[in-house]
């Protein structure tokens, strides 16, 4: 029998030996993401960042060193980067941060010609995955929609800033603790976020910071978001004028764009195009509780928007009259 | 048309030869190889005509030169040669067959087939990952064509207007699904499968190349062998059947094969509109020839728009990138609604 021992001794060796890990030089180390292992520096220098709004957006606001990003071309054919121009007044002619091209046309020569040493993208940027790994070596950061957080902590960890990271969420956290303190009416308070477009009813099952902070403080989707969630939906779906009544809710959110232009009173006219005299069919919106709030701080994660998010719905809930029951 | 004829063999052998032809086709061959080495020396990445002349023969000046070189320019300008080719051999197949100057692939539903099950999956499937893009475009490319062919296949004649119709309106209701997926489907997705529909050449690589070359090895002799029923099918059916053509399988393998090129072409870049449409007619203004001259035009003449097109679209807005396909949209449309009109205004005389 001893042979047979031997010849399992040996094949459990051989099934239960780990997968090695990735081999990297020295100042690399191997980083787990969306497209797989891939070793990268452990304190990059020259990155760049695939999107502007949630990649460049986070890695500017925790000191990482990036000098690349997609942007944007505004009405006036001006390049911008969405959110980060806003939040800490950076563009393309600073000379901070280069332009490396937009959405479906990433200038690939322009990215090459900067010589960065990591790019970090999202999952949806894999699809030319090849074209960025010729240039540097490349990270997907996954977009989880039930932790929304495991995105900008993914791109902390590639940076390399996720001291700076965990400090940021320690100041939000606290934030949150004296935001709920101040407002105990919205625990289990429903809501539904909506707004019109081009004469169309849209409603969200999630709208990025957004829901995280409402989720956050306490407050729960109406039925209708929550059936949307249930669904998979990751942000909304235009529904018909007719289900209106069924986006009752104790609190309604709504949204602007200041770089469009927008007054406060531009979204409900929206709505009104999109189902006249709207306000009447809804208790929240006709007893005071219908907020809007910036588009420009309600879609990020960053928490420079998270914590200015906190502070106006602290402000506008607090001065809203309690939902009746 | 002016011909030379060429003899040999003590006159055994003679060639009519349509001099005005081979010079534009020519003509073209010279322009596409200059707009090559204008892309190759074109672009974010500053390299003057020197350096590309190193890093093709293997002395770059640095990596990232090489990289730029071999992974980005050359590829894409080659796949945009390669793809305006087929697209417009495509359209030309398809109006000899159809006897409609008006015909191109989006007809027999290549592009609609492909960006419905494009946007499909990329929507409702997104884990089933990029890398089976082009397989699926092909696949729905094909699919839709052959719903098409059999839809207006019959025994009792009148196909060609049948097809005409039947193209209009299946493509039509495949337009439709594919809109309303990417009007109710999550807004990133729907904005990753909007980046396809736009038509670019700016993310192809050698892959892409690769399969294009083997298409057009097997695909291409195919058409000009195919000269000869389409110079019979182009005068009616009666006369071609006179000129013993099998009329009937002729038109069905020429469609196929226009299916074909199409197809491999949409599901290598996304459907870049106009190009069959418009590549025919340039090539028979630029030069009047018989069918298979006319389709060697045809092809160069394809390839040289979306090469230019590809060109332009990088170039003139720089730092922005335009999609080849807006490019050769902006082109097309133009070119479309002055045929229209050149066609009304033929009729009324």
């Amino acid at each position: 029998m001893k042979p047979l021992y031997g010849a399992f001794a040996a094949a459990l060796v051989l099934f239960a030996t780990p997968a090695l890990a990735l081999d990297c030089d020295v100042g690399m180390r191997a980083f787990n993401h969306a497209g797989g292992e891939t070793c990268i520096p452990e304190q990059p220098q020259r990155i760049i960042g695939l999107h502007d709004q949630s990649v460049t957006l986070t890695l500017v606001e925790l000191g990482a060193p990036v000098i690349g990003s997609h942007g944007r071309v505004d009405d006036n054919e001006q390049l911008y980067m969405r959110s980060v121009d806003l939040l800490f007044g950076l563009d393309f002619d600073s000379g901070q941060i280069g332009f490396a091209g937009t959405w479906d046309q990433m200038d690939f020569e322009a990215m090459a010609a900067m010589t960065p040493d990591l790019i970090i993208g999202r999952e949806y940027d894999m699809e030319t995955r090849e074209k960025y790994e010729a240039i540097a070596p490349t990270v997907f950061i996954a977009d989880t929609p039930t932790d929304p957080m495991a995105f900008p902590r993914g791109i902390a960890d590639a940076a390399g800033v996720s001291d700076t990271y965990a400090t940021q969420l320690a100041i939000y956290e606290a934030n949150l603790e004296r935001a709920r303190f101040a407002l105990p009416q919205v625990q289990g308070a429903t809501y539904s976020k909506i707004q019109g477009w081009e004469g169309k009813l849209e409603v969200y099952a999630g709208y990025g910071g957004l829901t995280k902070v409402l989720a956050d403080l306490g407050f729960e989707r109406g039925a209708a978001g929550q059936e949307m969630a249930d669904r998979g939906v990751v942000w909304g779906e235009e529904v018909s004028a007719e289900i209106l009544p069924e986006l009752e809710a104790d609190y309604l959110f709504d949204t602007y764009t200041i770089a469009y232009g927008d007054t406060l009173a531009d979204p409900a006219l929206r709505l009104n195009d999109a189902v006249p005299g709207w306000c009447g069919f809804l208790t929240a919106c006709t007893e005071g509780r219908y907020i809007v709030l910036p588009r420009e701080y309600a879609t990020g994660f960053s928490f420079t928007q998270l914590n200015m998010l906190l502070q106006m719905i602290t402000t506008n809930v607090a001065t809203s009259a309690a939902p009746q029951g | 048309m002016s011909m030379a004829t060429l003899e040999g063999f003590g006159g055994r052998l003679a060639l009519r030869v349509p001099c005005r032809a081979v010079l534009v086709s020519i003509s073209l061959a010279v322009a596409i190889i200059g707009v090559l080495t204008w892309s190759l020396m074109t672009g974010s990445y500053p390299l003057d005509g020197v350096q590309v002349w190193a890093t093709l023969f293997g002395d770059p000046p640095s990596d990232t030169a090489s990289t730029v070189v071999w992974e980005f320019r050359f590829p894409r300008s080659l796949v945009a040669f390669i793809v305006g080719a087929f697209l417009a051999l495509s359209g030309a197949a398809l109006q000899y067959v159809t006897r409609n100057p008006l015909a191109d692939p989006s007809l027999v539903g290549v592009s609609q087939g492909a960006a419905l099950v494009v946007v499909s999956v990329t929507i409702l499937a997104p884990g089933m990952g990029y890398y089976m893009r082009p397989i699926l475009a092909f696949g729905g490319s094909l699919a839709v064509a052959a719903l098409i062919l059999l839809a207006s296949s019959s025994q009792r004649g009148g196909e060609t207007l049948r097809f005409i119709l039947m193209g209009i309106g299946v493509a039509a209701l495949i337009s439709s699904m594919t809109s309303a997926l990417l009007t109710y489907g999550d807004i990133d997705r729907a904005m990753s499968a909007l980046g396809w529909l736009a038509g670019s050449v700016h993310s192809v690589g050698w892959d892409e190349v690769r399969w294009l070359t083997v298409t057009a090895i097997f695909v291409v002799p195919a058409f000009m062998a195919a000269a000869r029923p389409l110079s019979a099918i182009r005068f009616g059916e009666d006369v071609a059947t006179g000129l013993g053509i099998r009329v009937r399988m002729a038109r069905w393998g020429l469609i196929i094969l226009a299916v074909a090129l199409a197809a491999t072409a949409v599901a290598a870049v996304g459907p870049l509109g106009f190009v069959g449409l418009v590549a025919p007619h340039l090539a028979r203004r630029l030069a009047h020839s018989g069918v298979g001259m006319h389709l060697v035009l045809t092809g160069l003449t394809g390839a040289l728009l979306v090469g230019l097109a590809d060109f332009a679209g990088r170039a003139a807005f720089a730092p922005v990138q335009i999609p080849a396909g807006l490019v050769t949209a902006m082109i097309g449309v133009p070119v479309f609604v002055a045929l229209i009109l050149r066609t009304q205004a033929r009729s009324q005389l």
